[in-house]
């Protein structure tokens, strides 16, 4: 018997014995796998490839057999010419019954447009975990740049403390002969170390992602301040020297960073000068630049701190390298790198600029110049 | 023997469920694709007379893939540690193990380990090699047969018909089926499953059947396409004290498509003396 709406639906419908047994097949299924006449008494195995077969028994079987429906499972026929037709199925097997009943759509398109969303999922999911790994890294490196960046402060000024207690006990030693600066010396120390409780807030202020907090600052009045901090701890063969513009415009900026652009600046430079060998001098300026070209090209009023030394002065690929995060000629435990690279920092989230000129034996001058607050 | 902490953490890993008035312990160990769902229509006949303990492999079920462990599954024989360290958590001796076709092989090897503790393997369509290895063996399948089978159910898990999804839905026409195991039959995690699959699949087991030394049942369905007639015959050759039985049952799954029978061979195999031929019922 045929039934027209049986044999010609616009599916592969099918009934077999839950063995395998074919009982009926329509006829669109027929034509599909190009059986001659009819697929009464055949095997379902004989109409599934070698791996749809085996995914039918070991995934789908149990699932019919505890009463499961089977929706949309993807399995691929075996047509007589050896053709393969991909199709999704849907099966059921009745309670209670031993047959089996199936239906069938073509999804031969269907099948690449899988083949690329499975291939795009995948690329997806390896740069997915690219950056993962790559925000894991940039975290670290935030955080050790961090770690580092405390032990480079605390560096800075541990050598201002100790410059200052090797100052108060030579003075110690000669209180008998004269009246000494003990208590100057002790006082610089003392502010030192205060200076570094400073820090320490600063960089806990930074790790809680709080808006460092920015004034007016006048930058004379940064320089008089460092010095008072770092002259005793200069040693006598350098010797410091201002030259500083009465009139200068103010910046928008926060002092304590402000300070700590001073600080490292001047301890480059009174290193640089040590390490030469010879007496030399720290000298810092400050300017007003009427037409200061900015970094982003546009010029405007300016204002500049410049910090010269007559040192060692550096070659070409010591300067080209000089703002390098963790870049340091100075041997491991004396500098941690991250100086100008702070320096650096500051000075670019300020919307100014650094400048370093330098030549080995004619020393050093490195320029920062800021926008005058408006 | 592991310590008792890992031993407890066996317990959730693998979801195990322990029933049954008896002492001797029964364990149901399901097949791949599946979970101790599949035992529900065996299982129960045992809990008058033993101690039934069911478990789900990791990435089946409601086992706890947090506890997955990419390379320790990535041959049986990480599979077979779990039903080592299940059987510790629970001081399990005097075993019986039934387990069901790639589970029949995890059984051999964690025996083979421990024999100490088996009293008796019960083997639902084993099969020690997947592949053909002419002229010797015929597993039944060549390398493309089973690279299509992993193609196809990488498509079947991740494709846009997520068809193991749809197939999860419960049968409205059957509301006998507990909500319980509505809840967990066949959640299988697709990624555990696709490299349980390789681990099963491509493997070579057959040189550790004759190391094997607890009395075993080879049950064998007819017409079975995952592991045909000729593999249980290879086992019955070269498996020590092991005893071969042929059931009318056809297909991969007896236990689910013919649990009277299955009940009824498994019954007569424990009854009779190991070795013993199991005498052939009435179906
Ligand atoms: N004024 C200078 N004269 C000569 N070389 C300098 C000067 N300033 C910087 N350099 C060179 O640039 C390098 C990097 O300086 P930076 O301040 O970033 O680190 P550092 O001074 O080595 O260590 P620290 O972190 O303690 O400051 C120095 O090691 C040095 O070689
Ligand atoms: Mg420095």
């Amino acid at each position: 018997m045929t039934l027209a709406p049986y044999d010609d639906a616009a599916a592969g419908l099918l009934s077999c014995t839950i063995a395998g047994r074919i009982i009926r097949a329509n006829r669109m299924l027929v034509r599909w796998v190009q059986h001659d006449t009819s697929l009464t008494g055949a095997a379902l195995h004989d109409l599934l490839t070698p791996a749809s077969l085996l995914f039918f028994e070991i995934q789908l079987r149990p699932l019919l057999a505890l009463g499961r429906t089977v929706d949309g499972a993807f399995v691929t026929l075996q047509c007589r010419d050896g053709q393969q037709l991909p199709v999704l199925l849907n099966a059921v097997q009745p309670a209670g019954g031993d047959e089996v009943h199936m239906a069938m759509l073509l999804v031969r398109e269907r099948e690449e447009y899988e083949a690329s969303l499975r291939q795009a999922q995948h690329a997806a999911e390896q740069a997915l975990v690219i950056m993962a790994a790559s925000a894991r890294a940039q975290k670290m490196q935030a955080v050790g740049q961090m770690a580092a960046g405390i032990a480079h402060e605390f560096n800075n000024l541990l050598t201002v403390v100790r410059g200052n207690i090797d100052f108060a006990q030579q003075e110690v030693r000669s209180a008998m002969l004269e009246a000494t600066s003990i208590g100057d010396d002790l006082d610089a120390a003392l502010l030192a170390t205060d200076k570094a409780t400073d820090i320490v807030q600063h960089l806990l202020a930074f790790t809680g992602r709080q808006v460092v907090t920015r004034a007016n600052v006048f930058l004379n009045d940064v320089v008089t301040s460092a010095s008072h901090l770092f002259v005793h701890a200069f040693g006598r063969d350098v010797s410091w020297q201002t030259r500083l513009e009465p009139e200068l415009w103010p910046i928008t900026a926060s002092a304590d960073q402000m300070q700590h652009v001073v600080t490292n600046l001047v301890l480059n430079a009174s290193d640089a000068v040590r390490q030469s060998g010879r007496a030399g001098i720290v000298m810092v300026s400050t300017e007003n630049v009427g037409d200061w070209m900015m970094p982003s090209g546009r010029t405007a009023d300016g204002v500049r701190l410049v910090v010269t030394d007559d040192g060692t002065g550096m070659t070409p690929d010591v300067s080209a390298q000089a703002i390098d995060p963790f870049f340091s000629t100075k041997g491991i435990g004396n500098g941690t790198g991250l100086g100008l690279s702070m320096v650096y920092g500051a000075v670019s989230a300020l919307g100014g600029s650094l400048v370093i000129d330098s030549a080995p034996g004619a020393g050093t001058r490195v320029m920062v110049t800021l926008p005058r607050a408006g | 023997m592991p310590d008792s902490a890992p031993a407890a953490a066996a317990l959730t890993r693998n979801n195990v469920r322990v029933s049954g008035r008896g002492t001797q312990p029964m364990l149901f160990a399901h097949g791949f694709g599946c979970d101790q769902a599949m035992w529900r229509f065996v299982a129960p006949a045992f809990e008058e007379t033993h101690r039934v303990v069911r478990l789900d492999y990791i990435g089946s079920g409601s086992s706890d893939i947090s506890a997955y462990d990419h390379s320790r599954y990535g041959t049986l024989d990480g599979y077979a540690s779990d039903i080592l360290e299940v059987c510790a958590a629970l001081d399990l001796s005097d075993v019986v193990f039934v387990g069901h076709s790639v589970s029949a092989m995890i059984g051999m090897l964690a025996a083979i380990r421990e024999p100490q503790r088996f009293a008796r393997l019960v083997l639902v369509g084993p099969s020690p090699c997947y592949l053909n290895h002419p002229p010797a063996y015929s597993g039944g399948f060549n390398e493309d047969d089973l690279r299509g089978l992993l193609d196809m159910m990488e498509k079947n898990y991740t494709g846009w018909a997520g068809a193991l999804a749809p197939v999860i839905v419960a049968n409205a026409d059957r509301p006998e089926l507990s909500q319980e195991l509505e809840a967990s039959f066949c959640a299988t995690d697709p990624v555990i499953a696709g490299h349980f699959a390789r681990a099963m699949f491509l493997s070579d087991h057959r040189v550790d059947v004759p190391r094997v030394t607890t009395p075993s049942l080879i049950m064998q369905c007819a017409h079975d396409a995952i592991a045909p007639a000729s593999v249980g015959q290879w086992l019955a050759q070269h498996l020590p004290n092991s005893t071969y039985h042929a059931l009318q049952a056809t297909g991969h799954c007896p236990h689910l498509t013919h649990p009277a029978e299955t009940i009824e061979v498994l019954r007569r195999y424990l009854a009779a003396p190991p070795g013993a031929p199991v005498v052939a019922t009435a179906a």
